[in-house]
């Protein structure tokens, strides 16, 4: 059952970061090309019982899990979704540019009881062997 | 279903937290949106200021209410200054309970959900600590 939960979490993690990195403006900190720098830096982790059993990028590597995570709960499910540097400068601002929200907006759009519902429901009940 | 325009909750919460600082002794250096001419300075004359920033603000679907998500950063002279700006930010806002503001908006709690991580500034690299205030308030305006 948890590695059930763990894979629906997985899954809507995705939808947010998919959707958010289409919005994602450019950033000019980015030493990449137009359209492959911030909306291409997003990631998900998700960890079961503190060990790491899934990982997922918008580039397709392994993302490394961040700096600030202080610490993975030991026993239960831990998702991790967010976006590389520069996305929290692009997020929140800087001295000369303006904030540009475009990944908080995103979750909260998306992680709702009902859309959690229809991302989880499909993936936990096909895993349980029933619907 | 509102029956008026949705209340900011922006104006009310800066109020609340340039009054902590200014009762602090540190004066007005809470912004908002962007920081004000001249914050902006070179290594060696850094100024304290604090930006506020709404980082969304969406209405309950259900009940007449909003969250609204602040971002804030704490631009301090140095690390250890940046993150005294971001300790009177937190007596400010966290864990606040229920209060009425003038214009009718009811703030029922703000919390500072996230923050203390210093960092600098990539435009000119002054040290900062960032944080994120949780606002859970009315829609509209109510009375007492």
């Amino acid at each position: 059952v948890t590695l059930a939960v763990s894979d629906g979490l997985f899954e809507l993690a995705k939808q947010v970061v998919t959707e958010a990195g289409a919005t994602a403006p450019d950033s000019p900190l980015d030493p990449f090309p137009t359209g492959e720098g911030l909306p291409k830096q997003g990631g998900v982790l998700g960890f079961v019982n503190g060990q790491k059993v899934n990982g997922w990028s918008l580039r397709g590597t392994q993302p490394a899990k961040p700096r600030s995570m202080r610490a993975t709960v030991k026993s239960g499910v831990t998702v991790v979704a967010g976006f590389g540097h520069p996305a929290r400068f692009v997020e929140r601002g800087t001295i000369r540019t303006p904030a540009q929200p475009f990944f908080q907006p995103t979750a909260d759009r998306l992680i709702t009881p009902e859309n959690a519902r229809s991302v989880l429901e499909p993936l936990v009940a096909s895993k349980l062997g029933r619907r | 279903m509102l029956t008026a325009p949705m209340l900011d909750p922006m104006g009310p919460v800066l109020v609340e937290i340039r009054s902590e600082f200014i009762a602090q002794g540190y004066g007005d250096l809470v912004r908002g949106g962007e920081p004000a001419p001249g914050d902006e300075q070179p290594a060696g004359s850094y100024r304290r200021f604090v930006v506020l920033t709404v980082i969304d603000s969406p209405p309950d679907p259900n009940v007449p209410i909003q969250r609204a998500a602040i971002g804030a950063r704490c631009y301090g002279t140095s690390p250890h200054d940046a993150a005294l700006l971001y300790g009177t930010l937190v007596k400010a806002v966290h864990m606040v309970r229920a209060r009425l503001k003038a214009n009718g908006l009811g703030i029922y709690q703000s919390i500072v959900v996230g923050g203390g991580e210093a960092d600098f500034d990539p435009a000119n690299q002054q040290p900062l600590v960032h944080a994120t205030v949780q606002v859970i308030a009315t829609a509209q305006a109510v009375t007492s």
